[in-house]
């Protein structure tokens, strides 16, 4: 019968990945199962380690963690991340990449797309992959356990439409519903919220102390009291967890931490960890309080997180119109309207924060969160069946979408280099301002020829307005101007002398830069924050390495004239 | 139960997690602001919560009724385990 797994399919769908392909000839065991505690009525997934060792993998390497079904009634991720399991391995046993297949549905065709073997190779060989596609399996079964078409709507509505983990309901209360906990209110941060929060910053905290609510925090003092808790917070300690995605559902967003407050990157005295800010934060009841997150972790955050998006839209929505627009993801910070406490994604980033206080520093964490699937409230092109997707016309193309973002994901760990242990940096302070802010972009203005070219007007407005947005855009456009400044002459005048290669560069190399800075652009224009950071990482990635080599020239230059005075 | 877009000021939605004479279930990730400074979020609650969400000053409108989503959940399929 083909529909949703429950949790012995689950259980016997990963079984059988990692006893047909969890051992290969050349390498041995790149793929284990491993167990972890049951929830209150006895249900458990356990979870799957991949990694395999040659002598091309790195040591040290990331510890990279993906869940899923942490809410229960989220039916598609834990499908998706056993499909997901199952591809990955079946490629790397026999040395393929992972193709998917085209995908029509009402009329709208979602084009096939490949994932190379490289990448597959890269995954498995040097990264340590721990996917754990079902954390509630009590809760999951609850969702979906079969009851007779008469049952009474709102025995239908009780188990269908259930989020939290199964704990029994306290015996004072008669109702259902006040069993279980909100997994994703339980860890450890900020959990008291109301000691945490103002009166006005608590009221929009998307928390809840009362039993009967589906945000239910599991009560006072109780924080990480679930065995689903106590499972993921000794997994990210065990394996290290350097990035970590929890795959949710619905609205096509990505989002990156923090979920407890809005973000800045300018006062770190404003930290969850600063008991003096107790009865302060102010949640989106107003401005004064908001969570410091260095400015270099958002900026590569937000751009994971773009890049995610971008994903989707190329590889799981493609050419159609149509499709790409139902393909269409969104790259936010977590807290939006609402602030949460007490979230997995959130308890995984602070651990870089109160490890490196307890004086226990840990590799820098990246938490990123997607939710899966369209929001039906914003009409037809959004019509993903909510929680409950059709098994047979909406989960596909939502499995699809979410292997393109976790491929994209892990191609982007994969490339970036290991770090060791350190403690999240301070601000960095502003770089005096230099220059005016109206002057024109020399080397665009050279290879364009016209100081008013459309792509010229627009690389001024992104320097002098869109990246302006936030405290880190303001540093970033002050570090790019005034090293453009430095490197920029050189370069413009050498094009000058060189106008084939003008040309072609312009047309091979800054034409698509431009084209993918408006793409970026045009993405974010709803949050200028957001716009801000994400322009700041795509110029980071595709200019900054020119403008440091330029400075590193310049220092060198420095330091001949030095030794000529000596 | 039914799916359903609450509107109204910045201000007022951000103080629907804590009303508490509304039972909603909050799809937080769904918030956004609409042109005219308004904002939107889509909640699961029960048609029967119109009223009191009106009457707290919220715009609702229905995504999804009540009975459309009854019979989506009576139409969910499971996969069932091999045997042993």
């Amino acid at each position: 019968m083909t529909g949703y797994l429950l949790t012995a399919g689950v259980n016997a769908r990963l079984d059988t990945a990692v006893a047909v392909n969890g051992t290969v000839p050349v390498h041995g065991t790149v793929a284990t199962r491993h167990t972890w505690t049951a929830g209150h009525e006895g249900k458990s997934a356990g979870y799957v380690k991949i990694g395999a060792t040659t002598p091309a993998s790195p040591s040290p390497r990331w510890s990279v963690l993906i869940t899923g079904g942490v809410h229960a009634r989220e039916l598609a991720p834990p499908d998706a991340l056993v499909a997901f399991v199952e591809r990955l391995l079946s490629a790397y046993a026999r040395g393929t990449g992972v193709s998917y297949p085209a995908f029509t549905t009402n009329g709208v065709t979602y084009p096939a797309f490949d994932v190379h073997a490289d990448i597959v190779r890269a995954v498995v060989e040097r990264l340590n992959l721990v996917v754990a596609p079902l954390v509630n399996a009590d809760g999951r079964d609850y969702v979906l356990a079969p009851l007779p078409f008469s049952a009474p709507v709102a025995e239908q509505e009780l188990h269908k439409n259930w989020r939290k983990n199964r704990r029994p309901k306290p015996p004072v209360f008669t109702d259902e519903r006040a069993g279980g906990v909100d997994i994703n209110r339980n860890f450890d941060i900020l959990f008291d919220f109301e000691k945490h929060y103002s009166a006005a910053g608590a009221a929009t905290v998307r928390t809840s102390t009362n039993h009967l609510h589906d945000t239910f925090y599991g009560g006072k003092s109780s924080a990480g009291s679930e065995p689903e808790t106590k499972n993921l917070v000794k997994l990210f300690h065990d394996e290290g967890i350097g990035y970590y995605l929890d795959v949710h559902s619905y609205s096509r967003k990505i989002m990156w931490s923090w979920g407890i407050e809005t973000n800045q990157s300018d006062d770190v005295a404003q930290s969850f960890m600063n008991a003096a800010k107790d009865g302060q934060r102010d949640g989106t009841a107003g401005n004064a309080y908001r969570e410091y997150i260095p400015s270099g972790q958002e900026a590569a955050a937000s751009m994971m997180a773009f890049l995610m998006c971008n994903a989707i839209a190329t590889e799981a929505g493609g050419a159609d119109p149509t499709a790409l627009r139902r393909s269409t993801y969104e790259a936010i910070p977590s807290s939006r309207l609402y602030p949460t406490t007490g979230t997995t994604t959130d308890f995984c980033f602070s651990r870089w924060f109160t490890e490196a206080a307890a004086g226990r520093p840990i590799r820098p964490v990246t938490s990123i969160v997607i939710e899966a699937g369209g929001d039906p409230r914003n009409g037809p092109d959004h019509q993903d069946g909510a929680f409950w997707p059709d098994y047979t016309t909406q989960y596909p193309k939502i499995e699809r979408e979410i292997h393109a973002a976790i491929w994209s994901f892990l191609t982007q760990i994969v490339v970036t280099p290991v770090t060791g242990p350190s403690a999240p940096p301070p601000p960095s302070p502003a770089p005096a301002p230099s220059g005016t802010p109206s002057r024109l972009c020399l080397v665009a203005t050279t290879l364009y020829r016209d100081p008013e070219h459309p792509s010229v007007v627009f690389l001024r407005d992104v320097r002098d307005r869109q990246l302006l947005s936030t405290g880190p855009g303001r540093r970033f456009a002050t570090w790019l101007t005034t090293g453009y400044d430095r490197v920029s002459p050189g370069i413009a005048a050498w094009f000058t002398h060189h106008p084939t290669t003008a040309r072609l560069t312009r047309r091979l190399v800054f034409g698509p830069f431009v084209a993918t800075l408006r793409t970026v652009s045009a993405a974010t224009a709803r949050s200028p924050r957001a716009r801000s950071l994400v322009l700041s990482a795509a110029l980071g990635t595709l200019a900054g390495p020119i403008i440091a080599a330029g400075q590193r020239q310049g220092r060198r230059r420095k330091l001949r004239s030095l030794r000529k005075l000596r | 139960m039914a799916i359903l877009a609450v509107s109204g000021g910045r201000e007022l939605l951000a103080r629907l997690p804590s009303q508490e004479t509304v039972m909603v279930s909050i799809v937080g990730s769904t918030t956004d602001e609409n042109d005219d400074g308004t904002w939107t979020v889509t909640v699961h609650a029960g048609e029967d919560q119109i009223p009191a969400l009106e009457g707290l000053g919220y715009a609702v409108a229905v995504v999804t009724t009540d009975a459309q989503l009854l019979a989506r959940w009576r139409e969910i399929a499971v996969e069932r385990p091999p045997e042993a």
